[in-house]
């Protein structure tokens, strides 16, 4: 028996069945013919195979659970050989190398080889490395092509779309940009987000509690008129305050109109903020103007988080209470959104598909959630009417389109909200008859109505002259009211006297009335000009709370109230409570440095809960806490909190400034709103 | 001249390599014009602007 590997292999045979390899080849000037074999068996990771016919060790075995094997022999002499699936009727052949050259084998059905022995050729190697070469070539000419056709189709596209060719732009962070560009936006932890007060630019300027200004000379808000709340159609976004369609119907019916109305909004946000402006506005009329609030009421967030509606048992119920923190619900951006947000083709792509994933990332993010969007909204919109009513004013919802009227069909989720809110006896104000009307016939007339985007040609909001024609169909709509509404059967309204609305006493009687157990309230400042300003000292034990319990007549009817009052930081923090007789209510903390509302708990039964801080000038601070108090017996409470947050503590100078305490109240309490839940 | 002319020989010949992605490219481009007409979402991002 010869040990040593063959030199060449002139003829060879393998045979191949279930039990293993057998090859048997002749090696140059020997007079026998050589025949190992392997065989195989079951191993624990697949089939093992050893050799028999020498001692000579298997080198390494392993087997694909196809059975492909790979053999390697330690002296050469079989350095390779590929076993397919021998059962598998597909893969009817062997092959093998040997020591000079591949060799390959045919099975018949029966696996019996059918043509033994493969030839080795002494070239065989450079061969191989040759098809080896030539399929790296193959491999590499079709990466290469697939990348210039890739730049190609990008080029190409900014080249037809009239775009910077070789511009390297993070296409995705150009709409984002655009979106976070409003810098008259705060957070809010029941709208979600809001306008800052008293802000004022070129563009836009507000007074109270983000109200956008008619006219440069508006300086607080005006009541008993009308109050419009809505998005930003109806805030008048791309044309001046005197511009918007509120400002112009307060020019055509001569009454104060208030613009509440805030880009992105949903008809949840606009029912929340027309609740919280009720009994600070008390106004006549309110109008509610959608344009895509209905849409947008389906979404859990749209660009920032936001509250919104489902209705269980056919009540609705509020969610995202409070709305969660910006960044709170952050989605990072992965690294191909990143790379891929600088094509063109597919921003233009994702913009038009899939904006909403497109555009998310930490700061904001759209999310859809499985509610009827056109059933909330009527749901909602019945209840703003009950609001309304019960405060001895009209409802009137407008479905905007603006330059969408163009559109063949009106949008059918329009179509179905205006069919419930005409149901319920709510004037409804649908401009889309009356501006498809003039796209159809007079299309300079309605181009002159809204603006455009240069590049894309879509319709954006509306202009001055497009704001005119809504304020006219809006005018129109009031002269037709009824002179006054009752409010429905079952429903008792408050009488609103100021008395009723304002309850706390005079400033000036403020120290003289407090109970001063567990704080101390003195005058700090009767000069500004604004009242007095009271300075609230720490003044409880160790063991106990620091606050104050604010005078209020006894018997305060069930009501919703909202606390307000101006706060500058000394050294601690605030927590205001609104409860009634039998606790129910909220209670929120006040972290001054930042002017934020740090959270909002509710007490007992209270509903409709908001706090709200904002940075006023010098210092100051305006925090307010609404809440809708199911008894009687309402009264306030302002809690000092050291720099920690603690509630109790040891007085250590902890004190803030106080000035323009306010509380107002709207409406009773009646027996079918009182389950609702918000 | 030689050495580009057996590159263009070469490319030429593997005509199967790259012909697939040239023509999906083409394909392609075609398909963005088409599906890039009308850009409804832009009302959306103006809301905010």
């Amino acid at each position: 028996m010869q040990d040593r590997a063959p030199q060449s292999v002139e003829r060879d045979r393998l045979s191949l069945n279930r039990k293993g390899i057998r090859v048997s080849y002749t090696v140059p000037g020997a007079s026998y013919r050589r025949s190992d074999r392997w065989e195989r068996k079951p191993a624990s990771c697949g089939i093992a195979a050893r050799r028999r016919s020498e001692e000579r060790a298997v080198e390494a075995v392993s087997f694909s659970p196809i059975l492909l094997a790979s053999l390697r022999i330690a002296d050469g002499s079989l350095r390779y050989c590929s076993i397919p699936d021998a059962t598998d009727p597909h893969h009817p052949y062997v092959a093998y190398e040997l020591p000079n050259g591949p060799g390959r084998t045919c099975l018949t059905a029966d696996r019996r080889p059918i043509m033994v022995g493969a030839r080795a050729s002494p070239g065989a190697r450079k061969a191989e490395m040759r098809r080896v070469k030539r399929i790296l070539a193959d491999v590499t000419l079709f990466i290469v092509t697939c990348a210039m056709c890739l730049a190609a189709l990008e080029f190409g596209f900014r080249a037809y779309s009239r775009v910077p060719l070789f511009e390297l732009v993070d296409w995705r962070s150009r709409h984002v940009t655009a979106i976070k560009a409003a810098p008259w936006l705060r957070y809010d932890a029941v709208l979600g987000n809001t306008a800052k007060s008293d802000f004022s630019s070129p563009s836009w300027s507000t007074i109270d509690y983000g109200i956008r200004k008619n006219h440069a000379s508006d300086q607080a808000i005006r009541t008993g008129g009308i109050l419009a709340v809505g998005d930003s159609f109806t805030a008048g976004s791309g044309v001046s305050g005197a511009e918007s369609w509120p400002a112009q119907l307060e020019d055509l019916v001569g009454v104060p109109v208030i613009n509440a109305g805030m880009g992105g909004y949903g008809i949840d946000q606009m029912v929340l903020q027309a609740e919280l402006l009720l009994p600070i506005v008390r106004p006549k009329v309110v109008v509610l103007g959608s344009e895509l609030g209905i849409v947008t009421t389906g979404y859990s967030s749209f660009t920032w988080a936001k509250p919104y509606f489902t209705l269980q048992d056919g009540k609705l119920v509020v969610h995202n209470e409070p709305v969660p923190l910006p960044g709170t619900q952050s989605k990072p951006i992965g690294y191909l959104e990143r790379i891929l947000s600088y094509s063109y083709v597919v921003d233009q792509l994702m913009t038009k598909y899939a904006p909403l994933d497109w555009f998310s990332d930490n700061d904001q993010q759209w999310v859809r959630v499985p509610i009827d969007d056109v059933e909330v909204s009527c749901a909602l919109l019945r209840r703003l009417k009950g609001d309304v009513e019960a405060y001895g004013a009209r409802l009137v919802v407008l479905l905007q389109h603006g330059g969408n009227s163009n559109r063949k069909e009106e949008p059918e989720e329009d179509i179905l909200v205006a069919r419930c809110t005409r149901a319920m006896g709510v004037t409804v104000v649908d401009e889309y008859n009356t501006l498809h009307a003039l796209a159809e016939h007079h299309p300079e007339e309605f181009e002159s109505l809204n603006f455009r985007d240069r590049d894309s040609g879509a319709y954006g909001h509306m202009t001055a002259k497009g704001n005119r024609l809504v304020a006219g169909l809006v005018a129109a709509a009031l002269r037709e009211l009824p002179p006054s509404v009752s409010p429905p059967p079952g429903e008792t309204v408050q009488d609103v006297s100021d008395e009723a609305r304002n309850p706390l006493p005079l400033p000036e009687d403020l120290e003289r009335v407090t109970p001063t157990t567990y704080a101390k309230l003195v005058i700090l400042d009767s000069t500004s000009g604004r009242g007095k300003v009271y300075r609230l000292l720490a003044a409880g034990g160790a063991s106990t709370g620091h606050f104050i319990q604010l005078p209020m007549p006894k018997d305060l009817p069930a009501a919703i109230y909202a606390f307000s009052l101006q706060v500058r930081r000394a050294h601690a923090q605030l927590r205001l409570q609104l409860v009634d007789g039998k606790n129910n209510g909220a209670s929120a903390d006040y972290d001054l440095q930042q002017a934020s509302a740090g959270g909002i708990d509710r007490l007992g039964r209270g509903q409709r809960l908001a706090a709200a801080a904002e940075p006023i000038a010098d210092g100051w601070v305006r925090i307010s806490l609404t809440a809708q108090l199911p008894e009687a017996g309402a009264h306030m409470i302002v809690q000092l909190l050291d720099h920690d947050g603690r509630t109790v503590f040891p007085a250590a100078g902890e004190a803030v400034e106080l000035r323009d305490l306010e509380v107002r109240s709207s409406y009773a309490v009646s027996a079918s709103n009182a389950g609702v839940v918000k | 001249v030689t050495g580009l002319s057996k590159s263009l020989t070469f490319i030429a010949a593997r005509w199967r390599i790259w012909l697939p992605p040239v023509l999906l490219t083409i394909v392609t481009f075609v398909v963005v014009i088409l599906l890039t007409k009308g850009k409804t979402i832009l009302p959306y991002l103006y809301r905010f602007s």
